[in-house]
C-alpha cells in the first residue's frame, strides 16, 4: 500500500549467536543500509559479424550491511551496543537479520526481511563535541546464501 | 522540567549573575519595557528533535537559545553578557551549553544597551 510513497522510518535490525533460537535487538538506529547485490558481467563475445558484445551473469558482491547507532555505552540499558564490540573483537559468526516495515507506520507489524549468516566487520565510535554519540557498525556477509522474505513478522 | 525553568535556575544560582542582575529580574519573552534596568530575557529561538527509527529520542537540541542582557550603561550589559556566558557554559546534569555567537546593539530613543548571547544547547530534561 505504498503507491503514494513512504518514508524509510521503522526498520529493525538485530543477531542470533544460537542460530536463530533467540535475538538480540539492536536498539537505537539512525540510519541503516540493507546489504546490496552487485554481479559481474562475464563477456562471451566471439568473432562474428555482429559488433555487440554478449555477456552472462558472474558472481555478485555483497556489500556491508551498515547500521548507524545513537551510542550508549552502558550494557544496563543498550546492552547490544557493546554486545555488538564483543563480536566484532571475538569475530564471531553470528544470522544477522534486517526488518524494512512494509508500512511507515511505527505499529506495522509485517516486514520484508534479510536473513544472513554474518560477521561484525566494524564498530567506529564517533564523539563529536557538540553533536550526538553515535556507533557505526557494519555487517560482513560470512557464508551460506542471504534469504529475503516477504511480509514477515518481527522477530525482535 | 522546561529548557526555559533549567535556565533560570542556572542563572539565578549564580552569585556573579545575582550580583549585577536580581532574580527576580531574570525573565521569558513579555513586555518589559517598564522593568527596572538591567534585566534578562532568555529564551529558545529553535528547536532541532533527534529521532531514531524507533521514535523520538529523549536528547532534545537547540540549535538557537538567546540570552538577552539589557542595562543602562554598555559596561554593565557587558559584564552581565560574560556572567551568563561563565554561568551556562559547560554541562549542568546532562545539559549542555555552548556559546555560539554574541551581538552587542543599542537603542537610542530609550538607551539601552542590549547584548544578546545565543547559545547552542543539548538536554535531557
Amino acid at each position: 500500500m505504498a503507491t503514494g510513497g513512504q518514508i524509510g522510518s521503522g526498520i529493525k535490525a538485530g543477531y542470533s549467536t544460537n542460530s536463530g533460537s533467540t535475538w538480540t535487538q539492536i536498539t537505537a538506529i539512525l540510519e541503516g543500509d540493507p546489504p546490496q547485490f552487485e554481479r559481474d558481467d562475464v563477456e562471451t563475445t566471439v568473432h562474428g559479424t555482429t559488433s555487440v558484445r554478449t555477456k552472462i551473469p558472474g558472481l555478485s558482491d555483497v556489500s556491508d550491511a551498515r547500521l548507524l547507532l545513537l551510542a550508549d555505552f552502558d550494557r544496563g540499558t543498550s546492552p547490544s551496543h557493546l554486545a555488538l564490540k564483543d563480536l566484532e573483537s571475538a569475530q564471531t559468526t553470528i544470522t544477522f537479520r534486517y526488518e524494512i516495515p512494509v508500512d511507515a507506520d511505527l505499529s506495522t507489524t509485517t516486514y520484508f526481511v534479510y536473513q544472513y549468516s554474518a560477521r561484525v566487520g566494524s564498530w567506529k565510535p564517533s564523539t563529536p563535541i557538540d553533536d550526538k554519540k553515535t556507533i557505526e557498525v557494519t555487517f560482513k556477509f560470512a557464508t551460506g546464501s542471504i534469504t529475503t522474505s516477504e511480509n514477515q513478522a518481527s522477530a525482535f | 522540567m522546561l529548557i526555559e525553568e533549567k535556565v533560570y535556575a542556572l542563572l539565578s544560582a549564580n552569585a556573579a549573575v545575582t550580583a549585577i542582575v536580581p532574580s527576580d529580574r531574570i525573565k521569558v519573552p513579555a513586555n518589559h519595557q517598564n522593568l527596572e534596568r538591567p534585566y534578562v530575557v532568555h529564551f529558545p529561538v529553535s528547536h532541532d528533535s533527534n529521532y531514531t527509527h524507533g521514535g523520538r529520542t529523549a536528547l532534545k537540541a537547540w540549535p538557537f537559545y538567546q540570552v538577552s542582557c539589557f542595562a543602562d550603561e554598555y559596561s554593565t550589559a557587558r559584564n552581565l553578557a560574560v556572567a551568563v556566558a561563565e554561568a551556562l557554559s559547560g554541562n549542568h546534569d546532562g545539559c549542555n551549553f555552548f556559546v555560539r555567537n554574541q551581538t552587542a546593539m543599542y537603542d537610542s530613543e530609550v538607551n539601552v544597551h542590549h547584548i544578546a548571547v545565543d547559545f547552542q544547547v543539548f538536554e535531557t530534561l
